[in-house]
């Protein structure tokens, strides 16, 4: 705790993340009430995808597949069998984990470049199966009609800002809860296996194990986000779990700071605010996903959010630097 | 109770007929090698002489084409790396293999946790484990890199970063300890600095060195062997070996 509070820059970031988040959307339109929850519940998704990304150096270019699949299964547990929140919230976790556990075999032996190919193979097949197994997921055509729950408190989640601020404490649940796992020991040796796997196992660490783990760890977190994206939308279809979809988690990953948490989460905002943005005006918005990627890799390869504490350094040591002088001179 | 005695009385690591063939090359070629508890060893031998392979074979890298590794008495020969290290042999790298872009500290932590069952704990921050917290903050001090504890690993001199070597892989509390050229890179100073801390480690520890500097070897180990392509080529004293005109002849060149 002490942490988020010894510097100034931090205050100030929480402070703008509280009012923004917290205080003002009862005075935003229910245009930006609904961007705000779309970027939450992708900033879920890109803080899951990091575990692997950021903190173990594994590049999973499948991610949406388990998000999709946590989608699916609560579009088809509350239109076909009407089942409640409860029930399609750990179905769908479950079903997303039992995946990666299964997948977890096959990518867990593999590093760097296999592992990226694995996993987007893995979410292809995912995507594969949501595309073509037409009687269970409706085909391309998706399955619409999920309706919000109701999950037994005197509030309508029908309404876009206590449907927003349901989402915000999901979010913050699972904020804290990967912010735990990464300072814990098992968080601290996937960091460990980013930097150097061999030294890990002569270290006596089973990096299969760690790695596998972490898969499946990430995989929850993504199932957890698609639960909501289900509720959210309304709507799923293949295009949620897509290479495409996939793609753009790696990319708000990558632009926001890989290996801190609340980078992925700017990069989700940013790059949802972007495509809302940017849609109204022209169909081309894999151009500009391109084109962004291009410009985080040239400009900023550690992320905005490193960016951004490089700059905060870079200032306070010339100031350091400043007073420093002055003082010699003085002297 | 007699196996317990008997374990005691087993040499610390017994290599037999010990082989392993990259493609054609035969990169270690039979070596017989026994090592009694508490012993410094030194392994010498010039360049491809199969000294690094040989620390990979025990350390559990690569698994032998042939023969046979005994530890405390038991045949390790098939053991994964994971569990040669739970079983207390630990390692160091010739060329600096350490967590880059993590704190000397986190360097330590890794591991000070590396064998116990708590780094699977997810839920539950690091910093609150005051026994790994604790262990850490005293190999920082006895390695005089208390001061440089916040610093990350890839800002440190090389001096600092080969110290961290040997600093992690005691940080484990071995009982064998393999060290790769340890000094490889150091200024003489600093080489004379690291031999001083390894004639200090605690006596009960068996280590095993890789050193091509012959102070530090002549120095450091009653017993030296030496190898030569792949192969187990004399063993001896100081000054056995320093007499040893075959040893002369490849080791220090012939005239």
């Amino acid at each position: 705790m002490k942490r988020l509070f010894n510097s100034p820059t931090k205050i100030i970031g929480l402070i703008l993340a509280v009012s923004v988040l917290l205080v003002m959307p009862p005075f935003y339109s229910s245009y930006w009430v609904t961007l705000l929850t779309q970027m939450l519940i992708f900033a879920i998704l890109a803080m899951s995808l990091d575990i692997l990304l950021g903190y173990s150096g594994l590049s999973s270019f499948g991610h949406a597949g388990f998000f999709g699949v946590a989608g699916y299964v609560v579009a088809i547990l509350s239109t076909r069998y009407k089942m409640g929140f409860l029930f399609c919230f750990i179905s769908g976790i479950s079903l997303s984990v039992l995946i990666s556990l299964i997948f977890g075999f096959l990518v867990a032996h593999a590093a760097g470049v296999y592992f990226l190919i694995i996993t987007l193979a893995l979410g292809m097949v995912l995507w594969g199966l949501a595309f073509r197994w037409v009687s269970m997921t409706g085909g391309d055509n998706g399955i619409s009609g999920i309706i919000r729950p109701d999950i037994g408190l005197p509030i309508a989640l029908k309404d876009p800002l206590t449907f927003y601020y349901t989402i915000l404490v999901f979010f913050l649940i699972a904020l804290v809860l990967m912010a735990i796992l990464i300072h814990s020991p098992f968080g601290h040796s996937l960091k460990g296996i980013r930097e150097s796997e061999s030294r890990m196992r002569v270290l006596g660490y089973h990096s299969w194990l760690h790695k596998y783990l972490a898969y499946v760890v990430s995989a929850a977190f993504a199932g957890f986000a698609g639960v909501f994206w289900a509720y959210f939308n309304g709507f799923i279809s293949p295009f949620d779990m897509d290479l495409n979809a996939s793609i753009e988690i790696v990319l708000m990953v990558i632009l926001g700071g890989p290996g801190t948490l609340i980078g992925p989460a700017l990069g989700a905002g940013i790059i949802v605010f972007l495509k809302n943005f940017i849609s109204a005006y022209t169909q081309r918005w894999l151009l500009i996903v391109g084109a962004i990627y291009i410009l985080t890799i040239l400009y900023a390869p550690q992320g905005l959010i490193n960016l951004l504490k490089d700059w905060i350094r870079a200032r306070q040591s010339k100031a350091c630097g400043k007073a420093f002088s002055d003082e010699e001179a003085q002297t | 109770m007699e196996s317990e005695e008997k374990k005691e009385n087993d040499p610390c690591l017994v290599l037999e007929d010990l082989s392993i063939d990259f493609g054609g090359l035969r990169a270690v070629d039979g070596v017989n090698l026994t090592i009694e508890p508490g012993e410094r060893r030194v392994l010498m031998g010039p360049n491809g002489a199969g000294k690094t392979t040989l620390f990979n074979l025990i350390s559990g890298i690569y698994p032998p084409s042939r023969g046979r590794i005994t530890y405390f008495g038991k045949d390790i020969s098939k053991y994964p790396i994971y569990r040669r290290a739970a079983l207390g042999i630990a390692r160091t790298y010739q060329v600096t293999n350490l967590f880059r872009c993590l704190t000397v500290a986190e360097n330590i932590l890794m591991a000070c946790q590396a064998l116990e069952r708590t780094k699977f704990v997810m839920f539950r921050t690091l910093s609150s484990y005051r026994r790994h917290t604790c262990r850490c903050d005293d190999v920082l001090k006895e390695f005089d890199l208390w001061g440089k504890r916040g610093e990350l690993v890839k800002n440190l001199s090389h001096g600092d970063q080969r110290r961290i070597e040997v600093a992690m892989a005691l940080a484990e509390k071995p009982r064998l300890l393999l060290l790769d050229e340890p000094a490889a890179g150091l200024s003489s100073a600093e080489t004379q600095d690291l031999t001083a801390m390894l004639k200090r480690l605690d006596p009960s520890i068996t280590i095993v060195l890789i050193e091509h500097d012959l102070d530090v070897a002549f120095e450091f180990a009653e017993k030296i062997t030496v190898l030569y392509q792949g192969k187990f080529l004399t063993e001896g004293t100081k000054e056995e070996i320093r007499n040893n005109p075959t040893v002369n002849e490849i080791y220090l060149g012939a005239e």
